[in-house]
């Protein structure tokens, strides 16, 4: 990721559900990114660690999440917007966006 | 007539007689069919105040328009009576060949209802029934029991049987079709057990006429190429047991009947491991493009065992009862459905017994000298055992989790953990607090599918956490809408592949039956029939006490996971229960008015 090095970066964890922990083998990943960042950008940065992902849960061209998956903040919160404010330490799951079961 | 056919057959069992009856169109439309249709037929061939083991009290096997059409996941059938767990309305529902069957038998609906003198299979080919003694089918399990049948009629033939567990009676015994398929919830199995009814053959070549094919096989195309996209990603690849996992981490997994809102061990029987160590294939319902069910594989050098495995009966017999072995859970999933009884009811009955033995109040001698213990699979494998002969504690057990905890006292009823004699499914109330409206407003009991409250809890629509008034109305409204897709009938797992599913409905609707309704018709068509359960209900002796939670929820904050700490009061609760009846137009004590009957075009029914 290419960064202003004035601009301060912060870990976050994103946690990987289902077909997305199936696809990387990965139960989570850490991955920095600005504290005022966007969806796009934590996106990319997952993808660079989880090509996997590519198509399947995140399409590339833009860059965004597929409908069957959904970005929940700490467990709380589901992110729509495409700004956002994060903290460090904040944990991003990517979980189906389907809840039925 | 198109769509339907217009007839119900009524089987008297006692006499042997059959009656076929004339439906109208109008209560057709004002029903649709399936869940609805069977609430308007049990209102009217229930006596009121039956007990649920009485032979007036009938079960009732309904079909839907769009059974038997190419629209997916359509193969479905609704089975209802008054349940003998909970004295209320029960309901269930089904999936598969079986429902093609019973459409093509000619009628829209079967009515079964007194008692046969004798074990019997019924054979129902087109408008003939056959009564054939089944001495030979007593005792065997669900898969044994269709198999036998099978032998006897052909394979072309679907059936629906009950295991040891619905013969004994078992409160929460379910009714199996199509090689394991369980209409379980709300002991309908246990009815049919009463009759002396062992199992039904069904066979038809009954079509009914579409009013137009080429119109709905447009939508039908446009539906199929849906079903197989990003609505139904998790349902098709790892199955509703991804949600183990999911839930742990949001705080709303239960685990040890409702002492935890997580489990230490999830990941072990979790839906990521199941597939890595277990999973042999996906199946599907008939007609069914989409492949939810998961055929897991015991791989413990023991007796080799296949199920299907999904969340509810993972949750039920894993961290409810604080299992975490997959095989352990796939065993015990696998005897539940061919002893015959509901796996979420099971779990959570069992998860009593144990937090009850651990207690004093049920001993050693009760249970064959076997130790019961949150983690041990075989308190459970014991327990499923007895229940299904009503041996020892099988029998306490048998008869679920709230008779079992009155009969048992000690205050064994603050851990009995049902709504109105239903137990609960794997949704953790006080930390999805829509989801807790849904459980303790629905009228079949503590049941998460016929609300889908928990939709909104997993949304940024709601704070899941608060529990503010504004979730009154997202329950009833998706109480309305669940109703409507249970009676069309079409799969829920379909439900996201809708832009507009009450409009949508209402075009194939119009194709399949000619009947031009409006999204708002349909609406008003799922307003009718939740009414008409709680009018149901209300005869039966409901009253404002029975929508609650259990004691411990209300009583107890949330004590581990994310959620920890986070309470639901008694108050808070009665709170949203209030913003519910307000928004369904009810009184304050939960009752239905007059004017509101009469507007629903209900008066007359409820009157007669």
């Amino acid at each position: 990721m290419t960064q202003d090095k004035n601009v301060n970066l912060v870990k976050i964890k994103i946690e990987l559900f289902g077909t997305a922990r199936m696809l990387t083998r990965k139960k989570n990943i850490l991955i920095n990114v600005p504290i005022n960042t966007t969806l796009t950008t934590i996106l990319s940065e997952t993808l660079n660690q989880c090509p996997e992902l590519s198509e399947n849960i995140i399409s590339i061209k833009p860059i965004k999440l597929r409908k069957s998956y959904t970005m929940n903040l700490n467990g709380y919160s589901y992110l729509e917007n495409e700004k956002l404010k994060i903290k460090p330490n904040d944990s991003i799951l990517l979980i189906p966006s389907q809840s039925g079961g | 007539m198109k769509g339907y056919h217009g007839k119900i057959l009524i089987i008297d069992l006692s006499s042997q007689q059959i009656i076929q009856k004339d439906i109208s169109i109008n209560i057709l439309k004002n029903f649709i069919g399936g869940n609805g249709l069977g609430t308007y037929l049990l209102y009217k061939y229930c006596p009121k105040g039956v007990d649920p083991f009485n032979e007036r009290n009938p079960i009732i096997f309904v079909s839907s328009p769009l059974a038997s059409t190419k629209i997916t996941t359509s193969s479905k059938f609704a089975v209802l009576t008054k349940s003998p767990l909970t004295g209320f309305i029960g309901d269930s529902l089904s999936s598969s060949h079986l429902a093609i069957q019973l459409k093509k038998t000619g009628y829209d609906a079967l009515i079964i209802t007194g008692k046969s003198s004798y074990p019997l299979l019924l054979f129902i080919n087109n408008n003939r029934v056959e009564f054939k003694n089944a001495e030979k089918l007593t005792g065997l399990s669900t898969s044994e029991k269709e198999k036998s049948i099978k032998k006897i009629y052909g394979n072309n033939v679907s059936t629906a049987t009950i295991g040891p567990a619905g013969e004994n009676l078992v409160r929460f015994a379910s009714i199996s079709n199509d090689g394991g398929r369980q209409a379980g919830r709300s002991g309908a199995g246990a009815v049919m057990g009463s009759k002396n009814l062992k199992g039904i053959a069904i066979i038809g070549d009954k079509e009914v006429e579409i009013n137009n094919e080429i119109e709905l096989e447009k939508i039908a195309v446009k539906l199929r190429k849906k079903s197989i996209g990003d609505s139904t990603e998790k349902y098709r690849n790892l199955g509703t047991i991804a949600n183990i996992n999911i839930f742990n981490r949001l705080g709303t997994l239960p685990s040890l009947n409702f002492n935890q809102s997580n489990f230490n061990k999830a990941e072990n029987i979790s839906g990521e491991y199941m597939h890595d160590n277990h999973f042999i294939k996906s199946a599907h319902c008939a007609n069914c493009t989409i492949g939810c069910e998961k055929i897991m594989q015991t791989n413990d050098g023991k007796s080799n065992i296949k199920t299907r495995m999904e969340y509810e009966s993972a949750y039920a017999l894993g961290p409810l009862v604080g299992i975490n072995d997959s095989n352990s859970v796939i065993r015990a999933s696998h005897l539940c459905d061919e002893i015959g009884v509901d796996t979420i009811s099971a779990g959570a009955t069992i998860a009593w017994a144990i937090e009850s033995f651990k207690k004093g109040l049920i001993s050693l001698k009760d249970t064959n000298q076997v130790h019961l213990n949150f983690g041990d699979s075989k308190s459970v494998m014991t327990c499923l055992n007895l229940i299904a002969k009503r041996k020892g504690i099988g029998n306490l057990l048998a008869e679920g989790s709230q008779i079992a905890s009155k009969l048992t006292g000690g205050g064994s009823e603050y851990w009995a953990m049902h709504v109105k004699g239903l137990e609960m499914p794997g949704y953790e109330p006080r930390s999805l607090k829509t989801m807790a409206l849904g459980l303790a407003v629905s009228t079949r009991g503590a049941c998460h599918n016929r609300s889908s409250a928990y939709e909104a809890d997993f949304s940024n629509k709601v704070d899941r956490l608060s529990s503010d008034e504004e979730k009154g109305k997202i329950t009833m409204d998706g109480e309305d809408i669940s109703v409507v897709m249970d009676s069309m009938i079409i799969c829920k797992f379909l439900r996201k592949s809708f832009d507009d599913f009450l409009y949508e409905s209402s075009i194939i609707y119009k194709h399949i039956t000619g009947i031009k309704v409006s999204k708002f018709d349909l609406k008003k068509s799922g307003e009718r029939i939740n009414n008409l359960k709680k009018m149901f209900n209300i005869r039966e002796g409901w009253t404002i006490n029975h929508d609650t939670l259990p004691k411990r929820i209300l009583n107890e904050p949330i004590k581990t996971g994310i959620a920890t700490g986070v309470e639901l009061s008694e108050n808070d609760l009665n709170k949203m229960i209030q913003s519910y009846y307000k928004s369904r137009g009810w009184t304050d004590s939960g009752l239905i008015t007059k004017q509101k009957l009469r507007d629903l075009n209900l008066l007359e029914i409820v009157n007669k």
